[in-house]
């Protein structure tokens, strides 16, 4: 049987300044399906799904729904066409109960009169139609983020919405609440409506999807029906090669690096954001640290680093205890650092990407001789690490502003491992950051462990830290609620423990 | 040498532009209001020129007005490159011209070749020692940098004036002159143009300009200083120390400070008077805004300002225009000063020729 298709979006060409975020794009979508679009950070997926939600015009190429051409030049107009769009942070007003947030913007009115007895009907229709059950009169503000999804999703519905856009909807979710979405979705197609599902998480996809288009650099590298296809092979899509993950090599962890013991760390507002905290960092591995962003991992790292004092415990390097040195001394004990705000920590934006770069090495030969500068050592050293790193730049005197997120993040990290260190500490080390400089910053801290260095990885893209981790630590509320091996480590196992739930409950 | 020309070569003659540029709008603007009240342009600004520049002894007059401001102007550059806002260059410049005047006249006796090194080493320690006392409160109290040094200016100031009424009181022969005994004939400083007031006190100035010149640029600590100035939090996470380097700069802002004093009371008054140098801290931070904090372009940042102190005794005189017009023109040029948007018209237009030029060496677009 011969589907029509919904939606046609045909040769769609978009370019923003140098780069080419839809080169020559074609999605069709079925109708009643759910049509995930993958692709790593970067592929385009958001552009795409932003030209059909009408918040920016394609350089060329023509969009079909349902038979007839669409030329969209605002969201307005896209969700008078039936479009829908959830995006990955919530437009909530959370002073505003859940009810007037789904009709803001468009309330039921003739004249200008508002019915709220003609809005409750209507709202209660929506709800039994789809079997949702969210609290209208609660005030959204107090909603778990999973319901608050929920209202999104009934907003986009009660807007008239046919054909839905969920923008990595499981982002902000626990794998709990990512279950009780996928039943949502399957209510939305069995009613006939079509929900485009853009994700990089391939487990979910294979799980909620009928079809699959990947894409990846611009392009789209093919649809596939799910039937066909395994996780390993749109992986392979993805990131268009073979997926052998990061390759390491099987090399034994030495001895502790770095020994956190019974650590405790105020926030900057002055309560406990580290608590009681112990771990080790031993030479040829990398401990990954997860979890929700704001559970203290910031003030560890910056107590590790000493520009924020530890309240008690204590902290060792290499077997030497270093509990209130200055950050001088931890640097000069082996310690690299690659801060997780590279704009407010990790550079000199108005200077020249020189001097970014060698100030690890400012009172070293040939930098610098007896406290006077050597500045044509500098740029030659500065050039060979732009080279090494291949940092797209004119030159090292262009000011380190000019770059891109990746090419600033690689001056980051090329000038903290110009000092050689034995244990370097990557805060979100590929947030913003494109996938090509992903990759080469993710295979550079694995490559420092292959050579028998200590890496602590903290990051908030779990994929990341189970991809690249020897051991996991999970952080909740300032503690450590777990630790596992990543052989041992899943998704809803961190998952659990990132909402300090009790690693057992599971098994039981 | 490339290099050297590459990197502070063309930041120099964006400077020195910078300061033409400034100051050819200023007086435009002035213009405006001389034509307004009626008053002959041509006349005004020729008296003026001839005021500051007429004569060897009004061009002495406009290098003895520029001297002090090198100095405080310098002062103020070294710290506001390091992220400090320091204006307590005036407290430290009358504590330092107190103490060159009193090693000038408690030791009489010493040839010039000590007493003056003396006298600018005393003017140098108190200076700093004053300076680094804003610092201590700055670092330890967390306190605002600009009330403590300008809070420090009154009491330096004053200090200065109960020292010379009380302690070292001198029935001089203008009866209560306010002014300290004069400084041993040795301790003055040798006059470049006899009978004016330019003195060798000018190279003390350009090698002071050099110095901080080389500091800025070729030592590890003034690049340092550079990082600690433009973001602080970066340069703790990566290790420097913040505290101490600025405690250095404290310190070499108040001796440069201090030395200008001496200068001033070796060089010209001979003497301590109170209240001499009123307004030099403040005129020197116009400088240094004016040099964009280029220790290069302060002296000439600073002789133009001299030429304004200098040739506004003229305009009064022969362009029947009253001496205030100088004042006007300086406040017209600190308001280009403040308003940014003039240096970031010239960045965009230096940002696209760099684009150009890029793009013609196929940078762009490559990707």
């Amino acid at each position: 049987m011969e589907q029509t298709y919904v939606l046609e979006m045909q040769n769609i060409v978009k370019r923003f300044g140098k780069t080419l975020a839809n080169d020559n794009v074609s999605l069709r979508v079925k109708q009643g399906e759910v049509h995930a679009l993958i692709g790593e950070n970067g592929a385009g997926k958001s552009t795409l799904m932003n030209i059909l939600y009408g918040l920016i015009k394609p350089d060329s190429g023509s969009i079909v729904l349902q038979g007839k051409p669409l030329s969209l030049s605002s969201s307005k107009e896209a969700i008078k066409n039936g479009i829908g769009m959830v995006h990955q942070h919530f437009m909530l007003a959370p002073s505003l109960t859940v009810a007037e947030n789904i009709v803001l913007g468009h309330p039921p009115t003739r004249s200008n009169i508002w019915k709220p007895s003609k809005l409750k009907k209507r709202l209660d229709e929506l709800q039994s139609e789809f079997n949702f059950d969210v609290p209208l009169n609660a005030v959204t503000g107090g909603l778990t983020v999973g319901l608050m999804q929920r209202v999104e999703i009934i907003k986009t519905l009660y807007r008239g919405a046919k054909l839905i856009i969920l923008d990595e909807p499981t982002a902000v979710l626990t794998p709990q609440e990512a279950e009780e979405l996928f039943v949502s979705i399957r209510r939305l197609t069995k009613a006939g409506n079509t929900v485009i599902f853009i994700s990089h998480k391939l487990k979910e996809v294979m799980e909620i999807s009928d079809t699959i288009t990947v894409m990846r650099a611009g392009k789209v590298i093919g649809t596939v029906k799910k039937e066909e296809v395994d996780a390993e092979k749109l992986a392979q899509m993805m990131i268009g090669r073979e997926l052998a993950g990061v390759k390491r090599a099987d090399n034994a962890a030495g001895d502790a690096m770095l020994s956190v013991q019974n650590f405790k760390v105020l926030g900057d507002d002055g309560l406990t954001a580290v608590d009681d905290m112990s771990f080790e960092v031993r030479f040829g591995e990398i401990v990954g640290i997860a979890g929700v962003e704001g559970n203290g991992q910031t003030e560890l790292s910056e107590a590790i680093l000493g520009v924020r004092r530890s309240r008690e415990g204590k902290l060792f390097l290499s077997q030497e205890e270093v509990t209130n040195t200055s950050v001088e001394n931890r640097l000069k004990k082996g310690l690299g650092f690659i801060a997780q705000d590279r704009v407010k920590e990790g550079l000199s934006l108005g200077f020249s990407i020189r001097d970014n770069l060698i100030l690890k090495l400012r009172r070293q030969k040939p930098v610098s001789d007896r406290g006077i500068m050597h500045w044509k050592n500098a740029s030659t050293l500065s050039r060979e690490m732009i080279e090494a790193y291949s940092i797209k730049a004119n030159s090292d005197d262009e000011t380190v502003s000019s770059l891109s997120g990746g090419n600033m993040q690689k001056v980051v990290v090329a000038r903290e491992l110009s000092t050689k260190p034995k244990l370097v500490i990557a805060c979100q080390p590929t947030r913003g950051v494109d996938i090509g400089a992903s990759e080469y910053i993710r295979s550079m801290l694995v490559k420092l462990r292959d050579e028998g260095n200590a890496v602590l990885l903290i990051s908030a893209d779990l994929d990341e830290i189970m991809e690249l981790s020897d051991r996991i630590l999970v952080m909740f509320e300032g503690k450590k609620t777990g630790e596992l091996l990543s052989a041992d480590a899943n998704e809803r196992r961190i998952g659990r423990l990132m909402f300090g739930r009790n690693d057992e409950e599971e098994t039981a | 040498m490339k290099s050297f020309w590459k990197r502070n070569g063309k930041s120099l003659v964006f400077d020195l532009m910078r300061i033409l540029v400034i100051i050819v709008i200023a007086f435009l603007l002035n213009t405006v209001v001389l034509l307004i009240s009626g008053k002959d342009v041509g006349l005004v600004y020729s008296s003026l020129l001839r005021g500051a520049f007429g004569d060897t002894y009004n061009f002495a007059r406009t290098l003895r007005w520029s001297l002090p401001l090198v100095f405080t102007a310098l002062a103020f550059s070294v710290s506001e490159r390091c992220g400090i806002f320091n204006i307590g260059a005036e407290g430290q410049l009358y504590l330092g011209a107190f103490a060159a005047a009193w090693v000038g006249f408690t030791f009489p006796n010493l040839p010039s070749i000590i007493v003056i090194p003396f006298a600018m080493i005393m003017a140098m320690i108190v200076g700093m020692l004053w300076s680094l006392l804003a610092g201590w409160l700055m670092e330890r109290f967390r306190a605002s940098i600009i009330v403590v040094t300008l809070m420090l200016n009154y009491i330096a100031i004053l200090f200065t004036e109960y020292l010379t009424r009380y302690p070292f009181y001198v029935p001089g022969t203008l009866g209560d002159s306010g002014s300290t005994a004069y400084i041993s004939d040795a301790a003055y400083l040798t006059k470049i143009i006899p009978g004016t007031n330019a003195t060798t006190g000018i190279f003390i100035a350009l090698i002071v300009a050099a110095l901080i010149f080389f500091f800025n640029n070729y030592t590890v600590a003034g690049y340092e200083c550079r990082i600690i100035g433009s973001n602080e939090r970066f340069a703790l996470f990566s290790g420097l120390k913040v505290k101490k380097r600025r405690m250095m700069v404290f310190a070499i802002s108040g001796m440069i400070a201090g030395l200008g004093g001496a200068i001033e009371v070796l060089g010209v008054h001979g003497r301590f008077m109170v209240s001499f140098a009123s307004g030099l801290g403040f005129d020197g931070i116009v400088v240094s805004l004016l040099a964009n904090g280029n220790p290069i372009a302060i002296p000439f940042a600073a002789l133009f300002m001299g030429a304004m102190s200098g040739g506004s005794i003229t305009v009064e005189m022969f362009g029947n225009v009253p001496k205030a017009m100088t004042d006007i023109l300086m406040g017209i040029i600190i308001m280009i000063i403040t308003v940014r948007y003039t240096p970031a018209i010239i960045q965009t237009i230096k940002q696209r020729r760099a684009d150009r030029r890029a793009m013609a060496a196929g940078y762009l677009g490559k990707e």
